[in-house]
């Protein structure tokens, strides 16, 4: 799918989605949404943040 | 027939009855053609700028929750821009280091604030969004 066929089906400017692929412009969450649903996919494939961090795994703490 | 295609073709229709109304204005009050040529010059304007906007975009989306969110958001800093400087111009004028009349202290407000909002909304689409 081109930027432009996906700019199409969602409903905004090619520009627009050139710039969420950038990660240069944040989208609302009916944009989001519309996206994810044209590409059906979730939104949390979609859309990363930069601050997100992984879930600490499990530690063991030996005393002695 | 799309939302950009509707919309542009009445800027069209529009154009072309202000046009035919600015000609026939001008043909039948011969002595002032003030308000012909007003008509005739807002006609052409929005003949040409609908032809251009359609071979532009055409079918595609004309306007989106970005260009909405920047177009307010130049606004909101032209006007701020503006008043700053209209703030300016009344110092200068009551100290007395700058008087100027009316007329062009007005224009020149025009002026800025519509440069300015045009400035902002091409830096903020170059930049990609506001934040």
């Amino acid at each position: 799918m081109t930027q432009d066929d996906l700019a199409k089906k969602a409903g905004v400017r090619r520009e627009t989605i050139v710039f969420l692929e950038q990660g240069k412009y944040n989208p609302s969450l009916r944009l989001a949404h519309d996206i994810a649903k044209v590409l059906h996919a979730r939104i949390d494939d979609l859309f990363i943040f930069d601050d997100d961090v992984p879930e600490p795994e499990e530690r063991t703490i030996l005393v002695d | 027939m799309t939302e950009t295609k509707q919309r542009n073709l009445f800027r069209i229709i529009a154009g072309t009855l202000m046009l035919i109304s600015g000609l026939v204005s001008i043909v039948l009050t011969s002595g002032e053609a003030i308000i012909g040529s007003i008509f005739l010059t807002a006609g052409l304007v929005f003949v040409i700028t609908g032809i251009i906007r359609h071979r532009k975009y055409g079918d595609k989306t004309e306007s989106d929750e970005r260009s909405k969110k920047i177009g307010a958001y130049g606004l909101s800093y032209g006007w701020l821009t503006g008043i700053f400087f209209m703030f300016g111009l009344f110092w200068l004028d009551y100290l007395g280091i700058l008087r100027m009349g009316t007329q062009l202290a007005l224009a020149l407000s025009i002026v800025v604030l519509a440069l300015s909002t045009l400035i902002y909304r091409m830096y903020l689409f170059r930049r990609g969004d506001v934040d």
